[in-house]
């Protein structure tokens, strides 16, 4: 099956990955974001929450985006 | 805000966000053309220098003029190779993601008002807005931040003319008010490495996801680059350089009693008082620095010395020019003292 994934910490990547059945959102974070900790992001499917055990759909729309963001001081080129 | 009391007003906005994408899009085409042109330049090129080297080898296969040509063909596809995996490179990176519908964009209107608890849309100003909870930092209270987005003009990578933060009960560094966050100066939030992810989430119509990452963004503290430093937000400012410092890095001038940085503090090598860079001052006679109750006036020149240079209240410089004039004075009375036994030989 296939799930719409959008990463917000790999430059906004988004595309259609295939997915084995049965899938859960834990194992599929772990799967796509294997040195990342998932308390540092939020996961949304199809724009709400989901527990880690939530067993992925076909046509889910899965975000990953990072609560961790480092700003700095903008410099003028 | 219930759904059926906003309706008209999210479609409004939806219509606005999927307007903005089409005038981005178009705009990023453009520059795609754009870049483009060098690379089928050298093309043109390509197909020239190949046309010579077909006539050079007619003329004669082993000439030297063949040989170079050649040379000049292969150097031209290296350049033209290197520079289409640029362009390639450039595309890529630049893409321009399918405009979403409408029903996406108000699920992202949607998606705003349950991560953030609202939004609002200026129709007039064409700009959209929601509010973070307040944020702390360290410690430090720096309140609740109006995330502005203004819509209606090209998405391009220069975010200052996008997006606005706003601090709604600021609490400001002592030392700059402009600066409400120790990434915000002038309502104006610097992203860090987010840039990229922002603008892709812009481009696809994924404002929810670039209100979550601009409130991401503040947060957080990174210490390693902020306009003002957290351990340094409530410190006063130092007199001399202004910048803001902590309680236990200031010192008081003991000549003029302001509050200063370590970094603007000396002391005075004959009294040992602490003074200011600005109540800092110099022997005239020696150089060395010091404070100015340390210095007193020569007699005669009226020159600021130190203690250690002033003798019999004058500077070694006038010291020396008495001695001189001392000395004048002694050989003149020995010189008349030798003249008078001649002058009493002449009158005998």
């Amino acid at each position: 099956m296939q799930v719409l994934f959008i990463n917000n910490n790999g430059g906004g990547f988004a595309d259609y990955l295939d997915v084995a059945e049965h899938t859960t959102i834990g194992k599929f974070f772990a799967d796509k974001m294997p040195h990342e900790s998932s308390s540092n992001y939020l996961i949304r499917v199809n724009r709400q929450p989901v527990a880690n055990d939530y067993v992925l759909q076909p046509g889910d729309r899965v975000t990953f985006t990072p609560t961790k963001i480092e700003g700095a001081v903008c410099r003028v080129a | 805000m219930p759904r059926h009391q906003y309706d008209r007003h999210a479609l409004c906005c939806a219509y606005q966000i999927q307007d903005t994408l089409r005038q981005s899009h178009l705009a990023l085409l453009q520059d795609h053309a754009r870049w483009a042109v060098p690379v089928m330049q050298q093309f043109t090129q390509l197909v020239r220098t190949s046309a010579l080297l077909a006539r050079a080898v007619s003329r004669s296969p082993t000439s030297r003029t063949a040989r170079m040509v050649d040379q000049r063909l292969v150097h031209q596809l290296r350049s033209t190779t290197r520079d289409m995996q640029t362009l390639e490179h450039q595309l890529t990176t630049d893409s321009c993601p399918p405009i979403p519908p409408l029903r996406d964009l108000l699920g992202e209107l949607d998606q705003i008002e349950s991560e953030f608890g609202g939004w609002i849309y200026d129709h007039l100003a064409k700009e959209l807005s929601t509010t973070t909870e307040p944020i702390s930092l360290e410690g430090i209270a720096l309140g609740p931040f109006k995330i502005r987005l203004r819509l209606g003009q090209t998405i391009t990578h220069l975010l200052g003319r996008l997006c606005w933060v706003q601090a709604l009960e600021p609490n400001p560094a002592t030392g700059n008010s402009e600066v409400t966050h120790p990434h915000v100066s002038g309502e104006a939030v610097c992203v860090g490495d987010a840039g990229p992810d922002l603008i892709r989430a812009l481009r696809s119509g994924r404002v929810c996801d670039f209100f979550l990452l601009i409130r991401g963004v503040l947060e957080n503290y990174n210490p390693n680059s902020p306009y003002v430093r957290l351990d340094e937000w409530s410190g006063e400012p130092c007199s001399d350089c202004g910048q803001s410092t902590h309680e236990d890095n200031r010192s008081s001038c003991e000549a003029c009693d302001r509050s200063v940085c370590d970094e603007c503090i000396s002391s005075c090598p004959h009294c040992d008082k602490t003074i200011c860079f600005g109540c800092v001052t110099q022997c005239r006679s020696c150089e060395q620095t010091s404070c100015a109750q340390c210095l007193a006036p020569c007699a005669s020149c009226g020159d600021q010395v130190c203690a250690d240079c002033l003798d019999n209240d004058l500077c070694p410089t006038c010291l020396e020019n008495q001695h001189d004039d001392d000395d004048d004075i002694n050989n003149e009375s020995t010189n008349d003292t030798q003249e008078s036994p001649e002058e009493e030989n002449a009158t005998a």
